[in-house]
């Protein structure tokens, strides 16, 4: 018990108040000097004193670091002093931060870990605008709706995909095909059957074949490689057609030629409707969406009843302002309450069950709470990323940041990241898992697949994107906060306006999430691989 | 940048579970709050500068303590004009005195984290305001339309009820 009489206390007091006259402020030094139990308590109470600086209850870390950030852009080089300076200049300086860079030992983060892009280009020459039923001859390169591609080469088993080049001419392709894409304005087809559509404005768009070089003068046509013979043929408008060892021809509508070898024969009649028309192709895409739904659907009511679950959502459409935990193991109730996100369209365009939550206003938010202890995380998102406007873009935020609580979000540089609490303070510790960039603005309004796995059993956390691992690293002991835990949590932005504090970081994620599953349990790479292969639309 | 090798990590993790221990010590010695972090932070860089030469099988808190000591020295030199800086024995006897004094500032520490809770709503936010948030007392009895020997009056409340608490809840551990 102190032993601090009144006047002590008050000396005490006015001098930490920089108050005390100078009459006391003698009295106190003449104590402390003549007084050794007085002095241990002045101690106790000038310690006590700094203490109080330090924040109590609710440690924000990620934004000292964006502060860090602000107050020293330029300081790269002189690292580890800086670091702990900067820290401390936020009185708390209790916090010493990590990162582990993609493919790269932990680092300290208090300084900007991203490199400086000066301006982040959209690349390609055309955008993926369908992809209907296709099967890709090479599983490691396939493409999806909305993708923009470069200077690359589909090659398709079977299926259609319309292709919309940056030029304005769309082109449907039909499997098997292989077509090259060179530029905006030119492709090149080694086998297959197109149909070419181009408006006014891309005249002089060019597709080339192993025997041919077609020239658009505005116009639709189509072209049929095979092995042995090409043909091309001209449904509306005019083409120019560019043989080997041949004179240009001119060709108009209701013409085709077909080339065997180095021969050439006018087609006596052409038969349009073997080339897919856009409209069939519209009604074929809704058929095959629809059904793709539908096998998720199933899928996930198997995921909704997998006991490893924490909770589920999957943002079906429902009119309320409540979204529904659909997993079905848990005793509590997990239901979130939508603030300010609205239900919108999710990846299954069109499909009228198949909803998701739009983040876009400042302050929208899903709040769940989701109590208990958990060994592993997991968490898988659908996510589409209308533009990265913040420093950092919630996906799902444990809202205290305690001990074993996660963070996990997008920073604007594109990359994922993952952080598990290790200490409370004073002793903050905890590490941030990036990984490489996963989105760039070419990728605006994509739907793309996130997943990232903590799993401190193996001393393994990974980032997934689309099915495919993208990051590995090993979690050390050192910042394993064993168990592991989220309670009241946010999908889609953080930052609860504390108690005295109103000002809360803008954290919400400029896009929607369709379809969240957190997990306790580190899902295995095919697992991640299936879900992303029965969710995608 | 660089790779943290297992020395970097060895003075991270004995800087940050010390950090509060220092500035305390550092804070016995100093006039205020804002003097203590000032060397501190001089402190924290002078440290990681000579970690190399550190045994790590010695007393790391003596070792910092030393240097704490002296930079707080330096700094005292720098601002002795301030009217609040003691004389240079009661220095001594409280440098030496919280050398010794570690683990009960951890206890402390500790103690004060759950009295924190303890408080009611409106003394816990105003300690937020004045230490968290660094509101400047005159600003904040501005803004609340008191007076600021009022506002002191109600710190001094606070500060009393919670040294009461930490002291009573770290006999009842002792």
């Amino acid at each position: 018990m102190s032993n601090l009489s009144d006047e002590d206390f008050e000396l005490l007091e006015s001098y930490c108040n920089e108050s005390i006259s100078d009459e006391d402020l003698e009295k106190l030094e003449q104590k402390l000097l003549e007084d050794p139990e007085f002095r241990k308590e002045a101690r106790s109470f000038l310690s006590m004193d700094s203490f109080m600086q330090m924040d109590q209850e609710m440690p924000i870390p990620m934004d000292l670091i964006e502060k860090v950030k602000v107050e020293k852009p330029s300081q790269k080089s002189l690292f580890w002093p800086m670091a702990i300076a900067a820290s401390i200049s936020f009185v708390a300086g209790i916090l010493v931060l990590y990162a582990i860079n993609a493919n790269k030992g932990p680092q300290v983060t208090s300084i900007d870990p991203i490199e400086n892009e000066s301006e982040i280009k959209a690349s390609g020459f055309a955008v993926i605008d369908k992809v209907v039923n296709v099967e890709w001859a090479d599983k490691d390169k396939t493409y999806v709706n909305g993708q923009a591609i470069g200077q690359e080469t589909l090659k398709l088993k079977s299926g259609i995909v319309h292709l919309e080049f940056f030029c304005g001419a769309s082109v449907i392709i039909e499997g098997p095909a292989e077509f090259d894409i060179n530029s905006s304005w030119q492709g090149f087809c080694h086998k297959g059957k197109l149909r070419a559509n181009v408006p006014p404005a891309a005249h002089g768009f060019r597709i080339d074949t192993p025997k041919n070089k077609i020239i658009d003068l505005g116009t639709e046509f189509g072209i049929n490689v095979g092995e042995e013979e090409e043909s091309v043929v001209v449904f509306d408008g005019e083409i120019e057609l560019h043989s080997k060892g041949k004179d240009m021809k001119l060709l108009t509508a209701g013409k085709g030629i077909k080339t065997i070898g180095t021969s050439q024969e006018n087609l006596k009649a052409i038969d349009a409707e073997s080339f897919i028309k856009t409209e069939g192709l519209n009604d074929l895409h809704k058929a095959s969406v629809q059904n793709k739904y539908l096998k998720w659907k199933n899928m996930s009511k198997k995921w909704a009843q997998d006991p490893r679950l924490i909770a589920y959502y999957n943002f079906e459409h429902e009119n309320s302002p409540f979204v529904h935990n659909n997993g079905t193991n848990s005793k509590n109730n997990l239901t979130g309450k939508i603030i300010r996100a609205e239900r919108v369209d999710g990846r299954w365009n069109n499909i009228e069950d198949g909803g998701a939550m739009e983040f876009k206003k400042p302050g929208s938010r899903v709040r769940v709470n989701l109590p208990g202890e958990f060994q592993y995380f997991t968490f898988a998102a659908w996510v589409r990323i209308d533009s990265l406007d913040r420093d950092w873009n919630a996906l799902f935020m444990g809202d205290s940041y305690q001990i074993g609580e996660p963070h996990w979000q997008i920073h604007k540089s594109g990359k994922l990241v993952l952080c598990v609490r290790k200490y409370d303070r004073p002793k903050d510790y905890h590490v941030l898992y990036w990984s490489p960039k996963i989105w760039d603005p070419s990728q605006t309004g994509q739907w793309m697949h996130l997943a990232s796995v903590y799993d401190p059993v193996k001393k393994e956390m990974k980032h997934f994107k689309n099915g495919e691992l993208v990051y590995r690293a090993e979690i050390e002991d050192f910042f394993n906060p064993g168990k592991l835990r989220i309670g009241p949590a946010e999908i889609g932005n953080w930052g609860q306006p504390t108690r005295t504090d109103p000002v809360f970081a803008l954290r919400n994620i400029n896009g929607r999430i369709d379809e969240i599953l957190i997990m306790d349990a580190a899902l295995t790479n095919e697992e991640i691989k299936e879900i992303y292969e029965v969710g995608k639309p | 940048m660089e790779y943290l090798d297992k020395r970097q990590e060895t003075f991270i993790e004995l800087y940050s579970k010390h950090e509060p221990q220092i500035l305390a010590f550092l804070r016995s010695l100093l006039p205020t709050n804002h003097d203590a972090e000032e060397v501190l932070q001089e402190v924290s860089v002078i440290i990681w500068k000579k970690f190399d030469r550190f045994d790590v099988s010695t007393d790391f808190m003596r070792w910092v303590y030393v240097i704490a000591r002296l930079e707080a020295l330096k700094y005292r030199r720098k601002h002795a004009r301030s009217r609040l800086v003691f004389d240079d024995k009661v220095y001594a006897l409280m440098a030496d005195e919280g050398m010794e004094e570690s683990e009960l500032r951890s206890a402390e520490l500790k103690a004060l984290q759950t009295c924190m809770k303890t408080l009611p709503e409106n003394q816990r936010s105003l300690i937020d305001t004045i230490y968290q948030q660094k509101t400047k007392a005159v600003d904040l009895a501005e803004k609340m339309k008191t007076t600021v020997s009022s506002l002191y009056m109600k710190l001094t409340r606070t500060r009393k009820a919670l040294y009461k608490c930490i002291k009573q809840r770290i006999e009842k551990e002792a």
